[in-house]
Parts: structure tokens; sequence; C-alpha cells
């Protein structure tokens, strides 16, 4: 088959398979968006876009023209591979699928088309949508002639085109997922396409990615006919995808499918608190935090984030982002309240649920404080004036009195209707 | 008595599984919860331990029940679950100290009996790891370990034998000889039927939700009309006449 038949719209069963999945996959996610678009937690990420934008159009402004900052050009091309990496292969392939559809191994070309095709269109999206926000930027910090601007944003389209064909590549081919050919397919040669585009000249950059995706595209039709499909491999990346979206999804509402991996982490029993009857819910839920992948690694991320991104700013920006950071920390750690809720010994303890809560309001507490004190600290690295710090302070305070209780309750009786 | 069920009816919707079942564990009984796949016994068990709540009828422990009094009803007994569960982030030692934590055991006394547990179950090196790594086989050791370690009157145990190795088996027997002889109660639901015959005192049989039959070996095999029954004799004869 030559790519000119190359899309089919014939309709066989392996391609109508994949409709069908595609269709259940949104029905599931449309239901677990009610409960993300319910949330404070949109408010509050409008509240950060609206700052960051307002952040953004000031650096634009105060830029001179022409602009001949060093970093201008490289800072480009880096946010623009970090956005072709948004928008992994969307194969919906089900753990069940290496025992029933290994007979269709034949077939799974057209599956991996339709699969194909809608990845790349939520892919694509990001990528269209980050080069827009990126104009800018081109024309004013990066000294981009007009008429390159759209060239370069449709470069950035068939980049994605052919970082995600490296990436359905590896279906096929071990050789892609070695740590050379994802660095080479997925970052080199598309940062060399994007330096010849905004150093040399775009339309010429343009036309060889097209020719190095026709190539691609040649070199996995010959591995799909001489090599069999990964089925592990595949169903893996699936599954750890799935898991990814999941957790998402976990911090709203309860995912029956989340697990998690706990560390040892031997070095911080030391500042573990010690059993305590009175407290013995507390006693678990610090040991969960401290130990669990998911919810220390979560921790970490933001702390640390929020507090480089504060040593940065010095308007009253920073208050904001102290209090998004904040709260942000404070609501994905609600989970943690009913994430031994499976474990019946929950259930029969003779020290009841208002224990528990009330432990684990006490420890959120704690946690968010910390959390605040670091904050304020980077607030007045960032500011240099302590009366700022103060003020993020005392926001970041009631905050935590906020999010430790009304906010708590709300959240919580929901998780209980939503499990009957 | 130590627990009462009486008339109990209930479930996990509007349809009742379990049909007025009645029976009783005295102190220093072994009671074996007799009954097939999808008979009741899971149900029976988790309306006894508070997880579910009769529709009709009514629990007591020790002259307790759930309603009255959940925290000291709760205090009273101690539950191996079927399959093991266990805290993913606990080491083994903070499993134990939860469960002492959870009951108000008395530190000392509990570590010790538990120590003493886990070298029965050749436990007692693998205090600083985590259970939720374990075979299968060293959970539900565990899950023994922290249910016998308490001081509860009755001892509901589903499904033992299950992923035990015989040695095992011979352990937790041996251990529910000694909290009989201490004056508690054990509740064992199993379909095992052979060695639930060579240990159990009494038997209650339910089937489809229903009592079917409750008493002691000789007693079942009376009514049965069969002096050289088996346990499974006794049983399967039973099911057949309800089928009839």
């Amino acid at each position: 088959m030559s790519i000119l038949e190359w899309p089919t719209w014939k309709v066989n069963k392996m391609d109508g398979l994949y409709r069908k999945r595609q269709s259940d996959y949104f029905k599931q996610i449309f239901k677990y968006l009610r409960y993300v678009l319910n949330d404070f937690f949109v408010l509050s990420v409008l509240f950060a876009l609206g700052g960051l934008g307002l952040a953004y159009s000031d650096y634009v402004k105060s830029l001179s023209h022409p602009s001949n900052l060093w970093y201008s050009k490289p800072l480009l091309v880096l946010i623009a591979i970090f956005l072709l990496q948004i928008g992994k292969p969307k194969t919906l392939l089900k753990k069940a699928d290496a025992v029933f559809l290994l007979a269709k191994e034949s077939e799974m070309g057209q599956y991996l088309k339709r699969s194909f095709f809608s990845s790349y269109l939520s892919g694509a999206a990001i990528v269209f949508v980050g080069g827009l926000v990126l104009v800018p930027f081109m024309l004013f910090a990066c000294n981009v002639p007009k008429s390159d601007v759209c060239l370069i944003i449709f470069l950035m389209l068939t980049s994605k085109t052919f970082v995600l064909l490296a990436e359905f590549a590896e279906f096929y081919d071990e050789k892609f997922s070695s740590l050379l050919f994802e660095l080479i397919f997925r970052v080199l040669l598309p940062v060399l396409a994007l330096l010849l585009a905004i150093f040399l000249n775009a339309a010429l950059s343009l036309c060889l990615m097209l020719g190095a995706i026709f190539f691609l595209i040649q070199n996995i039709r010959q591995s799909a006919h001489q090599k069999m499909f990964r089925w592990n491999f595949a169903i893996e990346k699936e599954t750890a995808r799935m898991m990814e979206l999941y957790r998402f999804f976990n911090l709203f509402c309860d995912v029956p499918y989340v697990v998690a991996k706990a560390k040892r982490r031997r070095f911080l029993d030391a500042f573990l608190p010690k059993p305590n009857p009175e407290n013995p819910y507390r006693y678990l839920y610090v040991r969960c935090l401290a130990r669990s992948g998911e919810y220390s690694s979560l921790l970490i991320r933001l702390l640390v984030l929020g507090s480089v991104v504060l040593a940065f700013l010095d308007t009253y920006l920073s208050l904001l982002i102290a209090a998004v950071f904040l709260y942000m920390l404070g609501f994905q750690l609600i989970p943690l309240a009913t994430n031994y809720d499976e474990i019946v010994f929950m259930h029969i303890y003779p020290q009841g649920f208002e224990k528990k809560i009330n432990d684990f309001r006490g420890v959120l507490r704690t946690v968010m404080l910390f959390a605040a004190f670091i904050f304020a600290i980077f607030c007045l690295i960032g500011t240099r004036q302590p009366l700022m710090a103060l003020e993020a302070l005392a926001i970041m305070l009631v905050e935590t009195f906020f999010v430790t209780g009304n906010y708590l309750e709300k959240k919580l009786s929901i998780n209980l209707t939503y499990r009957n | 008595m130590i627990l009462t069920v009486d008339g109990l009816t209930g479930g996990y919707s509007a349809i009742p599984v379990l049909k007025k079942l009645s029976f009783t564990v005295d102190q220093g009984e072994l009671v074996g919860l007799i009954g097939l796949n999808g008979a009741g016994k899971s149900t029976t068990i988790k309306h006894v331990i508070g997880l579910l709540k009769p529709k009709k009828g009514k629990i007591t422990l020790n002259d307790c029940s759930l309603l009255d009094n959940p925290a000291k009803y709760k205090q009273q007994f101690a539950y191996v679950p079927e399959t093991p569960v266990l805290y993913e982030e606990l080491t083994l030692k903070e499993h134990l100290e939860m469960t002492i934590m959870a009951y108000g055991l008395e530190r000392k006394k509990a570590m010790k009996k538990a120590s003493e547990l886990l070298k029965i179950f050749r436990l007692e090196n693998k205090l600083d790891w985590f259970p939720a790594n374990f075979s299968k086989g060293m959970k539900q050791k565990v899950m023994i370990v922290c249910a016998f370690m308490t001081d509860a009157k009755l001892f509901i145990i589903d499904e033992p034998f299950l992923g035990l190795d015989p040695l095992a088996t011979r352990d937790l027997l041996n251990l529910i000889e000694k909290v009989k002889e201490e004056g508690a109660g054990v509740l064992m639901s199993t379909h095992v039927l052979s060695t639930a015959e060579k240990y159990c005192d009494r038997f209650v049989m339910i089937d489809h939700g229903k009592l079917q039959a409750s008493g002691t070996l000789e007693e079942l095999k009376q009514n049965y009309g069969r002096e050289d029954a088996t346990l499974s004799d006794v049983y399967l004869g039973m099911a057949d006449l309800e089928g009839e």
C-alpha cells in the first residue's frame, strides 16, 4: 500500500473497535470531569492563568524594540520541545487484549492508524494553543519576522506528527524505545528543525521535516510487516497513561483503580510520630505521607515549584501565587483522608469515623502551615519586602483554616455519597 | 453466650440475602459457619462485624449491640479476613502498633504476646519490612497475629484454611484451642468440611441465607438419620433435600 491510500476510509472491524473504545473513554472522562469542574480547583486555575497571563503581557511590553536578548531563541526552542512531548499515544489497549486480540495481530495496523489520528488531534491542539501563546514572544523577544511566524507554528505541528510517529514506531520496533533513539527522534531532530527555522530558513526546515516524516512512515510500515506487535509494551504504556489520568481525577473523587507503591525511607523514621492511643490515625496518615510514592512526591513537587517561582517574583503577584500553590497543595492532599477506606479495619476499629477525620485535619493543618512558612520565606526572598511576606503569611493562614475546615468537610461528604 | 444472632434478615440491597438467621457462639467454643459459595457466610460475618446493618433482627456481643454502643461492641471482637488486608506504607511493627492503638491495648503486654505469635509463625525478624510485599501466606499470618494479639472475647475468622500451608494451619488451630481455653469464642466460616468436622465444637449450616441446621456433629448426624455419616454427607444431603 502506498502513502496515498493513507488514511483509509473503509470502516473495518478493528477501526470500529477503536471508535467504540474511544466513545466509552470519552464517556468515562466526562463522568470524572463533572467532579473536576465542580470544584474550587477551576477557580484557582483561572486565577493562576490570569496572574501568569498578566505577568507575560507585562514582560512583552517591557521589551525593547528590537530586543537583543541572548536567551530568547533558545528559550523558544526549549518551550516548543516541551510542548511537543505532551500528548502521548492513546491506544486504549486493555490488559485483556494480550489474550483476546492476539489473533487480530495482522489487523492491528488499522487499529493503530485510528489511534494515531485521535492521539494527534489532542496533541496537536496543545501544540497549536501553545504556539499561539508564544506568538508575542516570537515576534518581540525573538525577532522572528512576521512571515515566518505561521511557518514556525506549522513546523511545530508537523514536528508533533514526527514525534508521535516515533512513539508509535516503538510498538513494533524496540530500537525506538532505546534512550538514544528517544533522544534523537523526540528531542534532537525537532530541536535541529526549530533552530534551522529560527536562525536560517523556516520554509526549508518545514520541507525537511515533511521529508523526515515520509521516511519514518515508510520505516514503520516495513516494521509492521516484518515484526511482531509488542503487546506487553503497548499495554503497559497505555496502563501507565491511564494511571496518570486517574491520579488526576482521584484528586476530586474516588477512583477505584489508583494503587500506590510505597518506599521505606528509613531516614525519616526519627521524625515520624510515635504511637499515641489518642491519635491512632495520625500515626497512619503521616507515615503514608512520608512513604507513599504518590503523596510524598506531590508534596515535594509543589513545595519546590512554589518556592522557585516565588523566589523570582517581586510584585503583588507573589501573594496570589503563594495562595494558589498552598491551595493546590492542600486540596491534592485531601484524598489521603480516604486513602485507606477500602481497608476493612478502618471500619472495624473501636475508634470511629470522627476520630479519623479529626486526626486527618490535624495532619493537613500541620503540613499546610509548614508549607505556608516556606512559601512566606521565599516570598520574602523574591520581593525583599518583609511586609509583603507577612501579608502572604496572613492570607495563607486564613486559607489553611478554611481548607482544613469547611472545605475539607464538603469534599469528604462528597466522597462518602459517591461511594454509596 | 458471647455472640447472639437473633432473626437476622439483611443484605446488600433491598432484597435480603439472609432470612431470619439465628445462632449463638458461647465462650470456649469453636463454631463452624458452614455453607456453599453464595450461601451467605460472608454476609453473615459482615453483619456481625458491623459493616452491614440488619434490616430485621438483632446481634449482640456480650449483651452489647452495635447500635447501642458501637465503640464497646467493636472492642470485643477481632477479625481475620479471608483475603489479607494490609497498609501499603506501614511496616510489620507498625501494623502491630496500629492494632495496639486502635484497641487500646496495654503496650508491653500486647507486644510480648505479639512477639510470641511472630515467633510461632516465623515472622519475628521481619518487623521492619512492609507486609504489603510479603507472600500471600505470610500476609495471612500477619492478619492472624494482629487478631490474636488482642484480648477479644470473640474471634471471627473467614475461610482461614485456603492459602495457609499445613504447618501454619496447625499453628492456627493450636492458637484457637488456646483462646478457647482462656474463655473466648471463635466463629469460623469455611467450606473445607473435613477440617471443620475435626475441630469445631458446633456447626451452623446455612444455605440460601437460611439456617439449615445447627448443633454438634452428633446432633446433626441424628437429625440426618445416619450414624456413620461425615459432615460432608450431612451437608450435601441437606442441600439436596432443600432442592427437592
